[in-house]
């Protein structure tokens, strides 16, 4: 993926690019709000990372200029501010998402991962499907190997965003955000409780495990090599 | 020095203002009585010579010039000080009787104002008429009561605008200098607060007037300013304080890992150890921004209708698998349908924050419950434990920052949790009530009715 990082703190921007680059990414970044503002008109990104607190042009200021001029690339907010209502008034601006500094670099890669691929029009997909597991939206039915899966809500919406995010990492504060809309970290291992009841019903008895613990880091729902 | 900053108040330039339109007032009044005075006096003049005129005229038609110059020389003679004056002229205004200087007749009636007359002199009135081709009389009255009334008013005028004048400005100074003193008074004690004696206030001065209401806001405002800047002191010790404990800790096992760690395993499991103390630093920070963000209340903006049981439905299942792990039964009693205004994160943060203690403080085999009722005075949440409940006398303490009651030290946690549930609380006009669950703790959120919207679903909303 193509990605500019706009932070003004050296340190930070040079920790980000670094292992962005390590995971593969080509990086470009910007230090202020009107040199991020010129870059992202010029050059085409698949994603931005975004600092709120940047000098010149702001990173809210700077998102809402771009979406202002119609550019719908990807914009991931990472930032020190971390109130409700600055992801609110962050995603407002046109942010698709956002993550409060300090973070764990697994967490900025599994949410880059999460950004890059996804389609750009989800309503037209009615059926996902990795491997021989099969979940469709509209009927909200599940079958592996063509067999019926009964599944409570919550492992439903879980398994799905599982599959819509399949062979990415997913973190555990990606799915305590997703699935349970919980936007604090309620120090249970719900999460680890779900997954592990999920597992036992779609991949227990059906060969080859398609739901991955990648550890230090979260969980990837992948087809088998 | 105070006269220049008396005559500068707001409330002299004031009082300065209306005493200029009194006195235009005033002007305006004596201008019309000065006119309709002078109006009367002269009409009654005139009727006086016209009446003397119609009788002269009637002399000299009956007795012809010789008559009429008779008459007029014997009133003379009666009164030679006036009122009246006569002349009677011929066609060359050459004086046949009478004691006025000879003149041309002009207009009937006029003013004359004659100098040579004794020590009075002064102004006359005049009425002309031919009697005949030759024969031309002139009556004349003394107008000086005229003028006497003129001055009269004249002198009224003055005397009771300088007056005016004198109890506006001395009325103005008066009332400025009182409100210059409460000022004053105001800006001293304000003055005496700026150098750093916070408990000062303004004294009150029991008059119940709009100064004394401003001194009580003002009153209230700096017990209100004192109180938060004391919770500041307070909260920057207490984060000297409690900090260091982590703050020891990491440094202690960064100096184990410089004095003992061997292999790269070794390494890589004091880093991991040490990131994991500063996450719990950081989350400490995170908790005391979040309250004060909170407790500024900027966070109300986004309130939104919120499906509290679906909220609560949601934390049961997330609080399930740590009751289970500390062997805790966990038991739910939620109405459906239950809806508030709030902000979705906040209420769950709060709630989680209340179950997160009831299982952490409570040992195992205990039984925790949440449930909720509706009643009038609202919606109400209660987490119910068994566990060691908190002592009556702690209770107003445990929702300050920091504060951990003695036996839950040894236990993980901030001592921010119950503070963040309060800030939270408020936010939301909810009330926080501890009460004994003999034995155990209930906690007891109350949304008032005011913030809820359409309780209980079942029968009117379907879905």
């Amino acid at each position: 993926m193509k990605i500019l990082v706009i932070e003004d703190d050296a340190e930070t921007a040079d920790y980000v690019v670094n292992g962005l680059r390590e995971a593969g990414h080509l990086v470009a970044k910007a230090a202020t709000g009107g040199e991020a503002l010129t870059t992202a008109m010029e050059e085409d990104f698949d994603l931005l990372i975004v600092d709120r607190m940047i000098p010149g042009l702001d990173g809210l200021r700077l998102v809402r200029a771009l979406r202002a001029a119609e550019r719908d690339t990807p914009v991931l907010f990472l930032t020190a501010l971390g109130g409700v209502e600055d992801r609110v008034s962050g995603l407002k601006a046109g942010g698709d998402d956002y993550l409060v500094k300090p973070f764990a670099f697994s967490e900025l890669s599994a949410r880059v991962a999460a950004l890059g691929r996804r389609p750009r029009s989800t309503s037209e997909v009615v059926t996902l499907r990795v491997h021989d597991l099969e979940l469709n939206l509209l009927s909200r039915s599940v079958r592996r190997r063509g067999e019926p899966i009964d599944l409570q809500p919550r492992e439903y919406r879980l398994l799905a965003y599982l599959m819509q995010h399949a062979g990415q990492v997913v973190t555990r504060t990606m799915l305590l955000e997703n699935v349970w809309d919980l936007h604090f970290d309620p120090h249970t291992n719900v999460v680890e409780t779900h997954v592990s009841r999920l597992r036992s019903k779609v991949d227990k008895g059906f060969g080859p495990e398609l739901i991955h613990t990648v550890r230090g880091a979260g969980y990837c729902l992948r087809a088998p090599a | 020095m105070l006269l220049p900053r008396l005559l500068r108040t707001s409330s002299f330039r004031l009082t300065l203002a209306y005493a200029g339109l009194f006195g235009a007032s005033v002007l305006i009044l004596f201008g019309v009585i000065y006119w309709a005075t002078n109006l009367y006096i002269t009409g009654s003049l005139d009727a006086a010579i016209d009446s003397d005129f119609t009788e002269l005229t009637n002399s000299f038609e009956t007795g012809g010039r010789g008559r009429l110059v008779q008459e007029l020389e014997s009133r003379l003679r009666e009164m030679p000080r006036g009122p009246m004056h006569y002349l009677l002229e011929d066609r060359n205004a050459n004086s046949i009787a009478g004691d006025l200087p000879p003149l041309t007749c002009g207009a009937r009636h006029f003013d004359l104002v004659v100098h040579h007359r004794g020590a009075r002199g002064g102004s006359m009135r005049i009425r002309c008429g031919a009697l005949s081709d030759d024969d031309f009389l002139i009556v004349g009255i003394d107008a000086h009561s005229r003028e006497e009334m003129h001055e009269l008013i004249l002198r009224a005028f003055g005397w009771g605008s300088g007056i005016t004048l004198v109890l506006a400005f001395g009325g103005g100074m008066l009332l400025s200098s009182g409100l210059l003193r409460h000022i004053e008074a105001i800006s001293k004690a304000a003055r005496t607060i700026m150098a750093g004696d916070f408990s000062r206030r303004i004294p009150v001065r029991d008059a119940d007037d709009e100064f004394d209401h401003l001194v009580a806001s003002l009153n209230a405002m700096l017990d209100r300013i004192q109180s938060s800047m004391e919770t500041v002191r307070q909260v920057s010790t207490d984060i000297a304080h409690d900090l260091r404990t982590p703050l020891t800790r990491l440094r202690q096992r960064l100096e184990l890992a410089r004095l003992r760690a061997r292999s790269s395993a070794e390494w890589r499991a004091a880093t991991a150890d040490c990131i994991a103390e500063v996450d719990a630093i950081l989350e400490i920070f995170g908790a005391l921004l979040r309250i004060a963000q909170i407790e500024s209340g900027t966070a109300a903006g986004e309130f939104a209708e919120v499906d509290l049981s679906d909220l609560l439905t949601t934390l049961a299942e997330v609080y399930e698998p740590m009751a289970e792990e500390n062997n805790q039964s966990f038991t739910t009693k939620i109405s459906p349908g239950l809806r508030l205004m709030a902000d979705r994160q906040l209420i769950g943060q709060m709630i989680a924050n209340i179950l997160e203690n009831a299982m952490k403080h409570s040992p195992s085999g205990s039984h925790i419950e949440l449930s909720t009722y509706v009643s009038s005075s609202g919606i109400t949440v209660v987490v119910s434990d068994n566990g060691p409940g908190i002592p009556l006398s702690e209770r107003s303490n445990v929702f300050n920052r920091f504060y951990r009651i003695d036996n839950s030290r040894g236990a993980p946690g901030s001592g921010l949790g119950l503070s963040l549930v309060d800030a939270i609380a408020k936010l939301h006009h909810a009330r926080v009530q501890l009460a004994d669950n003999d034995p155990g703790l209930q906690v007891n959120l109350v949304f008032p009715l005011l913030d809820s919207i359409a309780l209980r679903s079942g029968h009117d909303t379907s879905v």
